[in-house]
């Protein structure tokens, strides 16, 4: 490793190569629970950078794992083998904004949020919008195929990402995809979104731009009893109206929030749902009128935001629920899980009864409207045996999730946390599948080596279940 | 008769077509009468014929393409065969697998036609993009090919809407992808790997979808900009106005342009669209059944043109219009299918890539005709080099079709 060290640092500069101990600690972990120490992090600030690096450490045999802000919560950025941490957060630049195409091309390293911020005056942003937006970056939106509450209506990441550079695992760089749509050949961007840095390394994407909306309302459905927000869900879903967002917090969890953020929770609820209409002013006007309809059926009251300010406080108790659990237990799990969005009501019954089980809280703070859940899982790791109990727990939850023809992932990648659950929802044939379309990429495997398929750890692992 | 190619109304395209070739490719060989018994004993009685197998189940689907691997016979997905190659006819795959109209999912075979689904999906209100001018073609055809229609503008294509996948590989082993809820990150996204493919990875034998409500009331109507410089003004209206479209659609006979705009609401909502319409040009109703009318059959030649979408217009003049016998296409999107009146050479052809090249464009031949995949998709770009490896690693049998000349 000295060896490649000093290459690195020859090629971008001893400021550039991360390797005191203290330094790489900072790259142990990500926002997820696993920890993994890296043996180097660089700094490129270009594409002719990172392809040095990835010739380097090709060389060397080295594993190589690409990292945006580091705000994923599956251990996707970590070194699970050791080797070089790719940081590409220096690499932030908005190469191009193209309005009259509804595009724009960024390096990976820009911010979510600051980039639909930089472009809001055209009246166009960027959809995908995760709870981490503030700091995640676009480049690790396309590794994870991120979501957000704003998903429901407008897709996720590969939704909005019509090309990518990418610098391959041998340092050939390639061109998928265009501004154009429709481009011939297979439809390699869409296969790379998503592949957690393990098929190449992108340090060129073309976005997709979404319209801003004329008008957006938000609404706070208070519930006396969690089953009726669960079915209000599903007949919200039946009515034909899709909401721009669709979320869902339990007493439990809104009361933690509340006390964080004075959103303005009711803390004698049971649950609410926060519900958020966009479109032409009359379609939002309507749809909003049909909403509450549906709601004042089951819930307690309908609150709607009266004006930007309080719906924007609405949204930060949404936004920041993650964060503001810190308050209530020095530690939590935060699991993903999807189901059909007609079960939500059952899994949560399920969910309690785990919780029971186990002794240990769980919050739910979801994205309803799709069925992705989000089940905290609160834990005092200084407590003996009280992490382990919340990591069968979890397991446990994933696994009643799957039962009812669910998945183990909806947003936050299966990582390092998942792989051993992957048998959970494909068969062996399925994994072998992934596993050549890999190694055509990658054929050393050595771009975030034991992530997204089963790793070596996971031999125990038993009982697929065939989706579809 | 079991051998060449035969007409099949259309729905499947000839082996040779798809191959791009007039000649046994290298490496094949003719099948032979014993390989041709071999196979009709793997499936029921009188679904081989016409160089085309006929499967009525999935494991049939994976007992050919196991013949097919072990006789070093290629498989052709949705079209007939020929003497070196078997078609595979998948009207036998038609179940609908699950609907849960509540959950807003469905999963299907991939033998299912586009009309059939649409049909399940009424009787709840509700819809998939499936608007693609053909409602006899099946599932299987739609996602290998991309096509799309006139509700891709807002609806997006079948790409956006897939949620997971059944297919058979090389080896004739039975692979998924995805799932059947609606948001779903595990694993690699094995639909947008298939999806576009046109049959070279693998046979597409099932697929999930979600599926989205149906507006109520939807309204259509019709502009006539008096040229291409009014037409791209309506294109950047329609980018830039608040106003949802369902529908963009470019419409031409080669002599006049018009624009279809579909919109959707209740009676205010859909008035503040003929209000706003109007301020931007005089707009006729068209009556909403001008969406399911059935594409004209090809005469000439058809092409897909897909351009930046401000590039659009500045395209389509430089082409030679007095051969364009219809163009229909996403104003908004930059997509666009070309048929010309009389079939063209592969220079015009050339000619016709050129202009849409300089504008960062593609443009692919949809023509019946056997041609080389260069004059089919172009000349390979530099990420052909990966596709081609792709390829090899998930056909290793070389099963199935190259289109794109890969390997």
């Amino acid at each position: 490793m000295a060896g490649l060290r000093a290459q690195l640092e020859r090629e971008l500069g001893p400021e550039r190569v991360l390797s005191d101990a203290l330094g790489r600690m900072l790259y142990e972990y990500d926002g997820g629970v696993d920890r993994a120490l890296p043996d180097l992090v660089v700094f490129p600030k270009s594409r002719e950078e990172v392809v040095a690096v990835m010739c380097l450490t090709a060389a060397a045999g080295v594993p190589l794992v690409a990292r945006g802000a580091g705000t994923g919560l599956s251990g996707g950025a970590l070194a699970r083998t050791g080797g070089v941490i790719l940081s590409l957060n220096r690499m932030r630049r908005v190469l191009e904004v193209d309005i009259e195409n509804g595009r724009a091309v960024v390096e990976p390293g820009v911010v979510n949020l600051e980039f639909s911020q930089s472009i809001a005056a055209s009246g166009f942003y960027f959809a995908p919008d995760p709870s981490s937006q503030k700091a995640c970056t676009i480049g690790g939106n396309v590794a994870e195929n991120s979501g957000g509450p704003h998903t429901l209506a407008y897709g996720v990441t590969v939704n909005h990402v019509t090309g990518l550079e990418v610098v391959l695992a041998d340092g050939r760089v390639i061109h998928t995809g265009a501004k154009a749509l429709d481009v011939p050949g297979l439809d390699l961007t869409g296969t790379l979104v998503g592949s957690e840095g393990t098929l190449g390394i992108a340090t060129a994407i073309t976005l997709k731009l979404t319209r801003l909306p004329e008008a957006a309302r938000t609404l706070l459905a208070i519930f006396d009893r969690v089953e009726d927000a669960a079915h209000t869900v599903s007949a919200i879903t039946a009515s034909g109206v899709t909401p721009a967002a669709l979320e869902m917090l339990d007493g439990f969890s809104l009361r933690a929030v509340e006390a964080a953020t004075h959103a303005g929770y009711p803390l004698d609820s049971a649950a609410v749902l926060l519900i958020e209409l966009e479109g032409l002013r009359e379609e939002v006007e309507d749809a909003a009128t049909a909403v509450e309809a549906i709601c004042t059926t089951t819930a307690r009251s309908v609150r709607v935001a009266q004006d930007a300010e309080e719906r924007a406080l609405l949204w930060k108790g949404r936004k920041e629920a993650f964060g503001a659990m810190g308050r209530i237990s020095p530690n939590y799990y935060v699991m993903d899980g999807v189901i059909p969005r007609t079960r939500i009501a059952e899994i949560l019954r399920s969910i309690e009864a785990i919780s029971a089980g186990c002794g240990l809280r769980i919050g739910n703070i979801f994205h309803a409207g799709d069925g992705n859940l989000h089940p905290l899982v609160f834990y005092d790791a200084r407590v003996a045996g009280e992490a382990e109990r919340a990591m069968r727990a979890s397991q446990e939850i994933i696994r009643a999730c799957v039962a009812v023809g669910g998945s183990i992932s909806g947003e936050h990648g299966i990582g390092m946390e998942k792989d051993c659950l992957m048998p959970l929802i494909f068969t062996p044939t399925d994994l072998a599948f992934m596993q050549r379309l890999r190694q055509a990429f990658d054929p050393a495997g050595r771009l975030n080596p034991e992530k997204v398929l089963p790793s070596h750890s996971c031999r125990e692992t038993t009982g697929a279940v065939v989706p579809g | 008769m079991r051998r060449g190619g035969r007409d099949n109304g259309g729905k499947v395209e000839s082996g040779k077509a798809r191959l791009g070739s007039n000649e046994v490719p290298v490496g094949r060989r003719l099948i032979s009468e014993r390989q041709w018994q071999e196979l009709e004993r793997l499936l029921e009685p009188g679904r081989v014929q016409s160089g085309c197998a006929a499967p009525a189940s999935l494991d049939e689907v994976a007992a050919v393409v196991r013949w097919a691997a072990a006789n070093q016979v290629q498989v052709l997905p949705g079209a007939t065969g020929d003497e070196s190659a078997i078609g595979l006819d998948m009207s036998g795959l038609r179940r609908q697998r699950f609907y849960d109209p509540a959950d807003l999912t469905l999963g299907c075979d991939a033998g299912v036609t586009a009309g059939e689904v649409m049909e399940w999906l009424a009787a709840a209100q509700q819809f998939l993009p499936l608007d693609v001018g053909q409602p006899a073609l099946s599932l299987g055809a739609i996602l290998g090919g991309h096509h799309s229609g006139p509700l891709r503008h807002f609806f997006g294509t079948v790409r956006d809407a897939a949620i997971g996948i059944e297919c058979v590989a090389t080896d004739g082993s039975i692979v998924h992808g995805g799932g059947r809820v609606v948001k779903n990150v595990a694993g690699y996204d094995l639909m947008k790997l298939f999806i576009g493919s046109r049959g070279s990875l693998g046979v597409i034998t099932g697929v999930n979808f979600k599926v989205s409500p149906w507006p109520r009331e939807t309204e259509t109507v019709r502009l006539r900009p008096a040229d291409l410089d009014a037409v791209e003004r309506v294109r950047h209206w329609v980018l830039h106005a608040p106003l949802r479209f369902l529908c963009c659609e470019l419409r031409s006979d080669g002599i006049a342009w018009e624009v279809w705009l579909r919109y959707a609401g209740s009676q205010r909502v859909r008035e503040r669209y003929r209000t706003e319409i109007a301020t931007l040009l005089p707009a006729e109703p068209l009556d909403e059944s001008v969406w399911s009318a059935t594409l004209a059959q090809a005469t000439g030649s058809r092409f897909d043109i897909s351009v930046p979408a401000s590039a659009a217009t500045r395209v389509l003049a430089a082409l030679p219009v007095g051969n364009t016998a219809s163009l229909a296409g996403r104003l908004g999107l930059g997509v666009f299918a070309i048929q010309t009146q009389t079939e063209l050479s592969d220079a015009e052809i050339e000619t016709w890539r050129a202009v849409v090249a300089e504008a960062r464009g593609f443009l692919s031949v949809r023509d019946a005709r056997a041609m080389p995949a260069t004059v089919r998709f172009g000349a390979p770009t530099h990420d052909y080099e990966l596709m081609r490896r792709v390829k090899r690693e998930l056909d290793s049998q070389a099963v199935f079709p190259d289109p794109w000349g890969l390997t």
